[in-house]
């Protein structure tokens, strides 16, 4: 792992089309919905690149009996978001790999490890690398019909990548042209999703034209 | 086999008859027990003589009583808590074992006692740590070899030992923070070591859990035992004796009918009737051959003690020990007695600081196995023959338990 690279949880468990997270409260502060992460081995083996499509945070009976209380106290809440072992999972839908230093934009040989760290992919450089090629956006949409809200995955990606990638205004006309094309006989997801994206990404209209 | 519950069923029907009956008995008695209550509360002087009279007269060994410590609020008062301190220290253990089993392929017991130090009213997170010991035969800290044949009782007296003593140490670490230190135990601070054996040893024991207690004295702490729903009867036994002179029965016989009493009632019935949620009763000195011993070994370790509604609910009833040295000090014993109810409002009817050591201390059966696990694996490391057993249960860690990605 790189030095200015930040660690958002570890492996709890994966197969190959993607895997679950375990991060603490304090692991929460950057990555979101859509983000591109990468679960990282520590020794030659491959990389794999996903995007988080799900957050979930766990309650139990203390945690249930705490937000009854009227105005839980600063100390409790600290305690609570820090010392006591409740993991924030996140579920991560993979979208591609890179071995022996290239990029492959398909399922993985070999899903990550129990425990392997996992990275916000935030390097400018290794970002736009990763979503330079477009042929990732298909293994999204095969995540249609699941329980990965595809359209809103879509979205929530694609307007957090523009953005990381100084507004790149060519980089989301194309995604929007791919997704026209991958998507031309699934009206019920290009539809909203072009809505959806419209509104994300103002100046989108003027730059389609 | 199955339990043949057809065979029950009598017992059964009999059973419930039975409740029925001793319920509506206790309603009566708990009518009478508050109506003495009230008869004597505040006749310092008759309590005074009445219990002295009891005290040289009963069976010192059997008699246990309570009596009020000081003669300022009337017995059938309760008394609403003050405001808590804008900041304080609190500070509670909690312990758990695995207790050796002489059956089993490895030969160890582990003590686990876990920390929280929770700072009230500054707004930062509380501090959680855990102290586990694992004791094997041979190991240089090890009390003695034949340790290991100990029954569970003695693993659990050396737990609540190390539930003290670390909590001495950790009030002694918060010293200079703003606002009172206090310790909190949960379990009663009349301490005495049961199924120790008795003798030298549980002599000893004792001997250790006041030293505990004194150094938590000296660096200017506070210190309470919590039981949650006692089942002591103290309050009723003085109630009784006060009262004995309407009876047929004599002083030296009153530990003979001791559980009959108020027809099984206990001082929880008692004070669950008489306080509003928040408030205490006033304090009693604890009578007691032990307290007795307590109090000549030092004098401000005499074990005295309040019961506390902590919550809306039936039954939701606190007995909570203090030492001498917080008993007799008004202004400590009111803010323990406010410390107490805020921390029970944190999660309704129960302090949060005891709910977190216990969840931080606990040692579950699958830590249990990664222990043995991790010892197993050590073992073979050092191409010693791991036991059967062990082998196997690597093989049960390995494959079972395991979940699939589901997303």
């Amino acid at each position: 792992m790189a030095k200015n690279e930040e660690e958002i949880g570890r492996v709890l468990r994966a197969n190959t089309t993607g895997f679950a997270v375990g991060s603490r409260v304090n692991q929460l502060t950057t990555p979101g919905f859509g983000s591109l992460v990468k679960a990282q081995a520590a020794g030659e083996r491959e990389a794999i690149y996903g995007l988080i499509y799900n957050i979930n945070i766990d309650d139990d009976q203390l945690i249930r009996r705490l937000v009854m209380v009227e105005a839980p106290r600063r100390e409790v809440i600290e305690d609570q978001r820090n010392n006591r072992i409740l993991p924030i999972e996140m579920s991560v839908l993979a979208v591609g790999y890179r071995l022996n230093g290239d990029l492959h934009y398909s399922l993985p040989p070999r899903p990550p490890l129990n425990l392997d760290p996992v990275i916000l992919v935030e390097d400018p450089q290794e970002l736009e690398a990763f979503t330079r090629n477009l042929g990732y956006l298909r293994l999204i949409l095969r995540a249609e019909g699941g329980r990965v809200p595809v359209d809103q995955l879509l979205v929530a990606h694609m307007h957090d990548v523009y953005r990381r990638r100084g507004e790149d205004a060519a980089w989301i006309v194309a995604v929007v042209r791919e997704l026209i094309e991958l998507l031309r006989s699934n009206y019920d997801v290009l539809i909203p999703t072009l809505e959806a994206l419209n509104s994300a990404v103002p100046g989108l209209n003027m730059e389609m034209r | 086999m199955a339990l043949e519950f057809e065979k029950l069923t009598t017992a059964v029907a009999d059973m419930a008859h039975e409740v029925g009956r001793r319920r509506e008995e206790q309603r009566k008695e708990l009518d009478t027990a508050l109506a003495l209550l009230r008869d004597y509360a505040a006749e310092w002087a008759l309590i005074d003589e009445r219990m002295d009279r009891a005290v040289s007269k009963a069976d010192e060994k059997f008699y246990r009583a309570a009596r009020p410590l000081h003669h300022e609020i009337a017995l059938d008062q309760g008394i609403d808590a003050s405001p808590p301190p804008e900041r304080a220290t609190i500070i509670a253990t909690d312990g758990s074992q695995i207790v050796p089993d002489r059956h089993a392929a490895l030969l160890y017991y582990l003590i686990n006692v876990g920390v929280i130090t929770y700072y009230h009213g500054s707004g930062e997170p509380p501090e959680v740590t855990t102290f586990p010991q694992l004791k094997y035969p041979g190991a240089s800290d090890t009390d003695a070899e034949d340790v290991f044949n100990l029954s569970s009782n003695l693993v659990s007296i050396k737990r609540d030992r190390a539930e003290i003593v670390t909590l001495a140490a950790k009030v002694a670490e918060a010293a200079g923070r703003p606002g009172p230190t206090l310790g909190i135990l949960d379990q009663r601070l009349l301490y005495w070591p049961i199924g120790g054996g008795g003798g030298a040893h549980d002599e000893l024991v004792v001997e250790e859990w006041q030293d505990a207690m004194s150094a938590v004295h000296a660096v200017g702490g506070w210190l309470v035992g919590f039981i949650d729903r006692p089942g002591k009867r103290s309050v009723l036994t003085m109630l009784h004796t006060l009262d004995l002179d309407k009876s047929q029965r004599k002083i030296s016989d009153l530990y003979r009918f001791d559980s009959d009493l108020f027809a099984g009632l206990t001082d929880t019935d008692l004070f669950d009737a008489l306080l509003q949620p928040g408030q205490r009763s006033v304090v009693f000195r604890d009578i007691s051959q032990h307290n007795k011993a307590f109090a000549t070994r030092n004098r401000d370790n005499e074990v005295c003690f309040f019961y506390l509604k902590t919550g809306s609910g039936e039954k939701q009833l606190a007995r909570v020990d203090i030492p001498l040295w917080v008993a007799g000090d008004k202004e400590a014993l009111n803010q323990v007695h406010a410390i107490l109810v805020d921390q029970c409002r944190l999660i309704g009817s129960y302090p949060y600081v005891i709910t977190r050591a216990d969840e931080i201390a606990v040692v579950g059966r699958q830590d249990q196995e990664e222990l043995e696990n991790r010892i197993a694996l050590r073992l073979a490391e050092l191409d010693l023959h791991p036991m059967t057993t062990s082998k196997q249960f690597s093989k049960d860690i390995a494959r079972g338990g395991k979940t699939r990605f589901e997303g």
